[in-house]
């Protein structure tokens, strides 16, 4: 059998295959539809667009708070010590106190260092002022 | 029915018209049933099956895109609602009786061949037949049947030409085997 020959017969023959769908089919719908069992006349707001609209809405609250936020370095004139210029950030009143108690150490101690050197040179040349 | 004609009733049944989806229904109600029966359902089932597709259609009309004929539209939405359901039928249903092959008419015309289909249904695995069916006896294009199956349209063709292959093989066969030897 030629394919031409195929085909044809599987369109004749497909002609010849009748099916009728009993007519309760459609009446059963269209009853269904009637009580309401049908396409919603508004588009419902289904969970996921429900979901969605919620993150945006935390999006948008977080980006607001964010962006009122003050910036990390609290205070400009914050202290420096010499080469350990850094601004001194603090987080809270009880971490500003202890970084600035340490600085204020930091710099008790660089102070006796200092003064231990000035000693030191001092009594060196008292001992040798031709040196 | 006329394309003008199916896209004004598809129109008016999106506007909520029950007058007019009622008429798309008429319009293809036999075909759609027959399209799930020869896909192997029994009476019953492809009968819930067509109920369920014309619910699901006139629920999702909205969706319906005119690109594809609406009766594609409900044959996609029809294999989807039988995905769910066994469809294990081997053969074609009696509902399917062909029309000339009632017992007058096989008297009144003792050479009528066979009809080809049940043959092809008896020797072609399910989706093989499903495309064979879709392109000669709904005359969908592949691209139909690809959107249809859920395949695509390389598969369609490839699948096309296989199940015409192998049926004219078959065919060819059995004409000049015995009887005996074809039924074995």
């Amino acid at each position: 059998m030629n394919r031409q020959d195929l085909e044809n017969r599987l369109r004749a023959d497909a002609e010849r295959l009748g099916a009728s769908c009993p007519p309760h089919v459609r009446h059963r719908v269209a009853e269904r539809i009637r009580h309401g069992e049908g396409r919603p006349s508004h588009r419902r707001i289904g969970v996921p667009a429900l979901a969605g609209a919620f993150a945006a809405t935390v999006f948008a609250f977080v980006s607001v708070w964010m962006l009122w936020q003050p910036s990390g370095v609290e205070r400009h004139d914050a202290r420096t010590v010499d080469l350990n210029a850094a601004p001194v950030v603090a987080k809270s009143d009880r971490m500003l106190a202890s970084r600035e108690a340490a600085l204020e150490n930091e710099w008790q101690l660089l102070e006796r260092d200092l003064r231990i050197l000035r000693d030191h040179v001092t009594a060196t040349f008292d001992k040798n002022p031709n040196s | 029915m006329s394309p003008e004609v199916e896209r004004d009733l598809v129109r008016r049944a999106r506007s909520g018209s029950l007058d007019a989806f009622d008429a798309l229904m008429r319009a293809h109600q036999d075909r759609l049933y027959r399209f799930v029966l020869v896909r192997g359902a029994s009476s019953a089932d492809a009968q819930d099956i067509v109920q369920d597709t014309f619910l699901a259609a006139w629920r999702y009309l909205d969706g319906y895109r005119e690109r594809w004929r609406f009766s594609t539209w409900l044959y996609t939405i029809a294999r989807r609602q039988a995905s769910g359901r066994r469809m294990d039928h081997a053969e074609l249903p009696e509902s399917l009786v062909d029309p000339g092959e009632g017992p007058d008419q096989a008297a009144s015309a003792g050479e009528r061949r066979e009809n080809i289909w049940p043959v092809a249904r008896k020797l072609l695995p399910s989706d093989w037949f499903g495309v064979l069916w879709l392109y000669y006896a709904e005359d969908r294009k592949t691209g139909e049947i690809a959107r249809i199956l859920g395949r695509s349209a390389a598969w369609v063709k490839v699948t096309l030409h296989r199940s015409r292959k192998r049926l004219a093989e078959l065919i060819d066969a059995a004409d000049w085997l015995p009887e005996e030897v074809v039924s074995k």
